[in-house]
């Protein structure tokens, strides 16, 4: 499904992935793991198409195409999905008609006719039970005034939503306490199918005792200096990231 | 060099017209030559080009100029700039501005003439040509001085019982990295009327940093106009934290040019105003260049039928581009006789900016002032800790502390007077 | 932000642009005493409104243009506008809709508006004005049987003298200001409400206008009161085509409201913006609209969304007399290619405990310039005033500016006065929020905008919510509930 080859990509003129490898297939979760600066936030952002990442080298194939020559909403239509590590507010855009365009432009990308809110609204009550979000989240205006938990969790009901091939999750566990955190690795593993991928960027393991991944990389200095399963993100727990450079 | 350096006009000269015809008579001084007199000979010129404003000009909009531009004023016969300086390195250097002028670089020249060709206020011009002697302060590379100076607008007791005048004049050139305090005291207990009219230059180059403290008070029967224009060049900070209590008619106006990056401004005010006092102030931050920030903070208390205009505005020009600034305005009247006149404007044409502003006009609190009296504290008590409180803001950030603690005082005694009433 | 997104959202087309191709009857063009004579006269005018209209002009002759600082036009040539065109109808004057050329009342359905029974916008009474003449007013039965009186000005100068002769000229006098007073000579037609004690108007209002004539100005008068206890809802709609001529339209709203009564004055303004590119052509939108709260408890609210016109100086106003009355101004301005607004509202606090809230948003895009001018002038008596003023530009682009002038004028010690503003661009996050879901640049953007909008949106009346989210070039009804 993804196949990343040699990449190194810079922000704001510097370096900061280089020559980053990684292939994933449908079904899997991978783990991305890694300190701070080690460059985990700009892979997730390089895939959602991030203006301010800029590739110097290397390969990005999406289901056989080369996803660098795509735009972001081009990208997000093909089933890419980034649940932000900081949500961006939008005051006076309500919610429920954030998704409903969003649902609405991805029906139409595939052929399909718009929806009108009455009809959205029965696909979004079933979202909403499934990822056990309350309802009053839909009438707010996007992520405006929400908590850090309702933002991550508001993020994924967009992921319910929009039902995405592949779901880049950067540091979806930050600022979560542990019962806001149990909620949403919930929610995300009821979106778990075996036609869709899952890329968990994180810094804690604490995160993979509940999304159990099939993958765990280690990213150090833009670099995957190692990759095994969910035994690895343990290990790097007891043993911290020095042993690895 | 220690002692007091003072400047004098020693010129004694009758005027018999009204001020708004006695300027028109200035002619250039047959001696004089070089640059400086050539930037007073371009004042002179703007002057006339521009005339008087009248009230139809939104800068002099609320301002009776008519009590001033009709009273006969004779010069003053000693006035002048006193500084306190005590022994100073050799890298500052004050001189007047006539004998310093002609030594600076070209830079500096040419910095104040092409600020004095698009002078706006007409006042600012006629001080550049009416001004006999000023003063220029001169502090030399990346010199530090940690004690302030500082430099009275000293008012001159006259002979006669008419109303006087008199031009107080300071360039301040601050090179490369130079770190600087200055206090201005424009203090004065003489019953004379009189019309003080002010200029103030400053230059920061790159990376210079000054921390001006204006100091108005003790004026009863005077009308004073300042203007005080700031260039900030690349890196350069400027904080200006001024007390004002006004006059009969006081004008404070401050300009800050921002012509080189990421530099930065503060300007704070605190005016307490009582009586018949009316203080016009105005502040303009132009922001010519990108990734500049400027911070407006101004406070005034009104009392008895003071009035008070506080008029400032943000100009971001087209590609300065993330620019910030701040801009806030909060009034307190205690008096029903009391009037104010509030305008924090924005001229945005870059788009990349955060600009934002706010105005508060009100009276104390209700339920603060039940609050304190709740706890035995006196009606009067606790409304002079609540005013107190709102003017502390800008007092704490007055510098040096002995400073500091007289306009404490001053603001203290003011308010109990003003709460008592 | 991507340039190319910027032009395209910049540049889209202004599609009221078309002109109906129909005879007119009668046009006068230039300006004198005979110009009023003749349109008094076409008008069949009692003799107190000749005066009042010769005594405006008079009076408008010794005054003198005013020139605000931010906006630059070329001269107007006053003897060179048409200051009277009507339309010509099968016969003399229609008595119903019936009568009406079928090509006006398609102009009309072309424009979003219908007149015709069948169709009529639910619970919407419409009065229609094509250039200097009202073409019909709809439900205007069913009104009547309320109480309500609903007509266009010049049946109401025929039919209800003595209320035209109370009202008209009190709340913005004549000597107001120069365009006023042009109107108070010159204007043709608008509308006219009055709604008795007790009434609440069982429908919403409406007043479309339209100018088709190329070089001709409008100058329509609306006159609106509430008597005690009452309450209307109005709303009034604005397009006209696109000629290269700049086009005025000075027109004079006056609003009256007594003991407890609301009036909620609502406006989406579409007039032809001129040529984007060169800026050429366009409307002169100088209009004068006040309203009066004259008794206690009364309420006077301002809803406008600004997004036509070459200039603008508009600045609806509340006069709070009454002690308790309230007074609202919300307001969009969206300017675009070389558009220039200025506009903003005056609140004027007499009476006690009256209150004062101004939302107004300002958005610049292309080459436009774009101001809030607003002034708060609490009074010595009137104790106990409040007013919240909230003003916020944003910046599409880098070639267009916004200003914020406010006035504050305070001569009372128990007034609360607050102000907020702020100035912003579109945050390339948010977009890149939008974008990451799949949403296009121009929905985005346009989705932004309008939530940006939504304090001022929501005091619109359902119907026109629509319209101006549409106007703002959206299509998400949804997304800004």
């Amino acid at each position: 499904m993804l196949v990343i080859k040699d990449l190194h990509a810079n922000v704001a003129g510097k370096e900061i992935l280089k020559g980053v490898n990684l292939e994933i297939h449908a079904g899997e979760v991978h783990a991305i793991m890694g300190p701070n600066g080690s460059g985990k936030s700009t892979l997730a952002k390089v895939l959602a198409g991030h203006p301010l990442v800029e590739i110097t080298k290397g390969s990005i194939s999406y289901e056989g195409k080369d996803l660098t020559a795509f735009a972001p909403e081009e990208r997000a239509l093909q089933g890419i999905f980034m649940a932000f590590q900081y949500p961006v507010e939008i005051p006076g855009v309500n919610n429920a008609g954030f998704l409903r365009m969003a649902y609405n432009a991805k029906r139409k990308k595939h052929g399909l006719s718009e929806l009108d809110p009455i009809e959205f609204d029965n696909v979004l009550q079933a979202k909403i039970k499934m990822v056990e979000i309350p309802e009053q989240f839909l009438d707010r205006a996007v992520n405006h005034g929400f908590s850090g938990g309702e933002k991550k969790r508001n993020e994924i009901l967009q992921m319910a939503v929009l039902e995405p091939k592949l779901a880049v999750l950067d540091e979806t566990d930050s600022g979560l306490d542990i019962d806001a955190l149990r909620s949403v690795a919930e929610g995300v593993n009821r979106l778990k199918r075996s036609d869709n991928a899952m890329i968990l960027v994180t810094h804690y393991q604490r995160l993979l005792d509940y999304i159990i991944p099939d993958f765990v990389h280690i990213l150090l200095g833009g670099r995957i200096v190692k990759s095994g399963d969910k035994s690895l993100a343990l290990e790097v727990e007891k043993k911290g990231y020095d042993w690895l450079q | 060099m220690t002692g007091k350096y003072l400047i004098m006009n020693k010129e004694m000269k009758i005027n018999s017209k009204p001020y708004r015809e006695e300027v028109l008579k200035w002619k250039p001084e047959p001696t004089a030559g070089g640059e400086l007199a050539r930037i007073r000979e371009q004042a002179f010129h703007r002057f006339q080009e521009l005339g008087f404003p009248t009230r139809q000009h939104e800068a002099w909009k609320y301002i009776y100029l008519d009590s001033i531009l009709n009273t006969v004023y004779t010069p003053a016969s000693a006035s002048g700039i006193e500084t306190d300086q005590g022994s100073l390195p050799s890298s500052v250097r004050i001189s007047s501005l006539e004998s310093g002028f002609e030594k600076l670089p070209h830079v500096y020249q040419n910095w104040l003439k092409n600020r004095i060709a698009v002078e706006e206020n007409v006042f600012s011009l006629i001080n550049e040509f009416q001004n006999k002697e000023g003063l220029l302060v001169f502090y030399s590379k990346n010199m530090i001085l940690e004690r302030s100076l500082q430099f009275s607008l000293t008012v001159p007791e006259p002979s006669g019982s008419e109303p006087f005048i008199f031009y107080p004049r300071i360039c301040f050139v601050l090179e490369e990295g130079v770190k600087a305090e200055v206090i201005l005291n424009h203090s004065s207990f003489t019953q004379h009327p009189y019309f003080m009219n002010a200029m103030v230059d400053i230059y920061l180059a790159e990376g210079a940093e000054l921390r001006l403290s204006s100091i108005q008070h003790g004026i009863a029967d005077t009308s004073a106009f300042m203007k005080i224009a700031a260039t900030l060049q690349k890196k350069s900070r400027f904080e200006m934290i001024s007390f004002t209590q006004g006059g009969l008619t006081s004008r404070q106006e401050t300009q800050v040019d921002f012509r080189g990056s990421e530099a930065s401004c503060h300007l704070k005010n605190l005016s307490v105003l009582r009586g018949v006092s009316r203080f016009y102030q105005h502040a303009t931050a132009n922001h010519y260049a990108g990734e500049c920030q400027s911070n407006q903070l101004f406070k005034t208390i009104l009392a008895g039928e003071a009035q008070s205009e506080v008029n400032s505005l943000v100009h971001v020009v087209r590609d300065a581009q993330k620019s910030e600034s701040r801009q806030l305005n909060r009034n307190l009247i205690l008096s029903d006789k009391a009037r104010i006149y509030s305008r924090p404007q924005l001229k945005i044409y870059a788009d990349d900016v955060k600009c934002s502003h706010g105005a508060a006009t009100g009276q104390l609190d209700d339920s603060e002032l039940f609050y304190l009296r709740s706890r035995g504290i006196s009606k009067e008590q606790a409304r002079l800790m609540m005013t107190l409180a709102f003017a502390e803001e800008v007092i704490q950030l007055i510098e040096p502390k002995t400073l500091r603690d007289e306009i404490e005082k001053i603001v203290k005694k003011e308010l109990e007077g003003i709460v008592k009433h | 932000m991507s340039n190319e997104a910027i032009k395209q959202f910049a540049d889209r087309e202004y599609k009221y642009g078309f002109k109906t191709d129909i005879a007119l009857a009668k046009f006068v063009k230039g300006l004198s005493e005979d110009t009023i004579r003749i349109i008094s006269h076409h008008k069949k005018e009692p003799e107190f409104m000749l005066e009042f209209r010769l005594d405006a002009y008079r009076r408008w002759l010794k005054m003198k243009e005013p020139h605000w600082p931010e906006a630059e036009y070329a001269p107007i040539d006053y003897q060179n506008v048409i200051y009277y065109a009507e339309p010509k109808q099968a016969t003399e004057k229609p008595k119903s809709l019936d009568e009406v050329d079928p090509e006006l009342l398609r102009t009309f359905e072309k424009l979003g508006i219908s007149l015709m029974e069948q169709k009529k916008l639910a619970g919407v009474a419409v009065d229609a004005i094509f250039d200097s003449v009202s073409v019909g007013t709809t439900f205007k039965g069913k009104l009547k049987e309320a109480g309500v009186i609903f007509c266009s000005f010049s049946e109401a100068v025929q039919e209800y003298p003595e209320l035209i002769k109370k009202y008209l000229g009190t709340v913005v006098p004549v000597t107001d200001n120069f365009f006023a007073a042009l109107n108070s000579a010159v204007f043709t037609d608008g509308s006219f409400v009055f709604v008795p004690k007790g009434v609440r108007s069982p429908m919403e209002l409406s007043s479309y206008f339209r100018i088709n004539t190329e070089g001709s100005g409008q100058f329509e008068r609306t006159l609106i009161i509430c008597e005690d206890n009452a309450y209307v809802s109005y709303l009034e709609g604005c397009t006209a085509p696109k000629f290269d001529t700049n086009q005025l339209h000075a027109a004079v709203v006056e609003l009256v409201a007594m003991d407890n009564a609301e009036i909620k004055y609502s406006t989406v303004q579409n007039w032809f913006a001129g040529d984007p590119k060169t800026g050429k052509g366009g409307i002169f939108n100088f209009v004068t609209k006040r309203g009066k709260c004259q008794g206690k408890n009364s309420k006077i609210s301002w809803t406008q969304v600004e997004t036509g016109s070459a200039i603008t100086w508009k600045y609806p106003s509340c006069l709070l007399m009454g002690d308790n009355s309230v007074g609202e101004f919300y307001s969009v301005a969206l300017t675009n290619g070389k558009q220039q607004a200025d506009t903003g509202t005056k609140m004027i606090h007499v009476g006690k405990n009256t209150r004062s809230t101004i939302i107004a948003k300002g958005i610049s895009v292309g080459h436009s310039n774009n101001n809030y001018r607003g002034l708060v002038q609490i009074g010595k008596n009137a104790d106990g005033a409040r007013n919240y003023t909230q003003c916020d530009s944003l910046l599409v682009g880098s070639h267009c500016n916004a200003n914020t002038f406010p006035y504050h004028d305070i001569q009372n010690p128990t007034a609360q006065i607050e102000h907020e503003a702020s100035t912003s661009k579109i945050s390339e996050d948010q977009l890149f929020y939008f974008l990451s879901r799949g949403i296009g640049q121009e929905d985005a953007m346009t989705s932004i905008i309008s939530g940006f909008c939504k304090d001022v949106f929501k005091e619109l009346p359902g119907e026109f919510a629509v319209e101006a989210t549409q106007l703002l070039g959206l299509k998400l009804e949804g997304a800004t509930g």
